[in-house]
């Protein structure tokens, strides 16, 4: 795991879809209900991997291929969370 | 009373959205600021409603009684939102109980005044009714829910609405971060505190949630979700 993979993984997955919303139809086809979520300013990429028993480095793999960026060109941007 | 308000406290609130300073100060200025410890009420079901109302900290319950004493949570106010205010525009009485769940500090403008800021600042009247189409919505959603949802996934929603308005990361998991009894859960879905409290006890020998008499944190937030959504379950887990 890269250390770009691993700040993907500690998004949370409110960040993870506002500032890539590329990646909500790979949600979506992973069966994730995040989208629109109650929980998803508090639970991280990794937390939701585990909960739908994703395995996390091909879930992260699927997430940054999603708008064709590569890992690091990742610009993480912190979301206002109540 | 408090000292007059800074109109920054009117900033982030979604009524006073898209205001510039000018607009902003005279909202304040025309405001009366009051303080509501904890268990008192801020206005009365049935009483005329001489004001529209926005909470600044603190958190407010609206609570409606009907004719035979049974009694329904509308919802909680946090700070930042409107208030009491749509009375103004329909019957002229407050259609439910607004009470300090917490120690509050509110802003109250006249009836009169409120209309007379809506005409002089156009997107006050705006922001509001896209408020008040929220809460359609949302009660619509609840509407739903009572008519076909099992109780179970009443509850499971109810409190995924107080984590969206209310919800704080905590190390255990999600906290609804203000005093929440049971019978308040009751009152919100429909149902009685014993089923609430036989639900929320299942729930907590699973691992789920842990309340204790007036905090509700969510220790699991994905079977929350599940319950909630009837998501189907995850092959190898619980």
């Amino acid at each position: 795991m890269t250390v770009a993979d691993m700040k993907l993984a500690d998004l949370t997955m409110a960040e993870l879809m506002s500032t890539r919303p590329a990646v909500v139809p790979v949600l979506l086809r992973h069966g994730l209900a995040c989208p629109g979520c109650a929980m998803a300013p508090f639970m991280t990429v990794r937390e939701a991997a585990e909960a739908y028993g994703l395995e996390l480095d091909a879930f992260l793999a699927d997430l940054a291929a999603a708008d064709g960026r590569p890992c690091h060109s990742i610009e993480v941007h912190s979301t206002e969370t109540r | 009373m408090p000292p007059p308000p800074d109109p920054a406290v009117l900033r982030g609130m979604p009524l006073f959205a898209g205001l510039d300073a000018g607009a902003l100060a005279d909202a304040v200025a025309l405001a009366r600021p009051r303080l509501h410890p904890r268990g008192t009420a801020v206005f009365t079901q049935g009483e005329p409603a001489a004001a529209g109302h926005a909470l600044i900290d603190g958190r407010v319950k609206i609570v409606q009684t009907g004719p035979d004493g049974q009694q329904v949570v509308m919802r909680f106010i946090g700070p930042g939102e409107m208030f009491g205010t749509l009375a103004i525009f329909t019957d002229g009485l407050y259609p439910a109980d607004a009470v300090a769940v917490a120690d509050c500090v509110e802003l109250s403008w006249p009836a009169a005044t409120m209309t007379e800021l809506m005409d002089r600042h156009p997107a006050i009247a705006r922001n509001a009714l896209s408020i008040i189409g929220g809460r359609l919505r949302e009660l619509q959603n609840r509407l739903r829910e009572v008519a076909t949802e099992r109780v179970e996934r009443r509850i499971a929603h109810a409190l995924l609405r107080l984590v969206r308005q209310a919800g704080r990361r905590v190390e255990a998991g999600v906290e609804i971060d203000f005093p929440l009894s049971r019978q308040d859960v009751a009152e919100m879905t429909g149902t009685t505190l014993h089923t609430v409290s036989r639900t929320l006890s299942a729930w907590e020998s699973q691992g789920i949630v842990e309340s204790g008499r007036q905090q509700v944190v969510i220790r699991k937030p994905h079977a929350l979700v599940v319950i909630a959504e009837d998501l189907p379950p995850v092959p190898g887990r619980g």
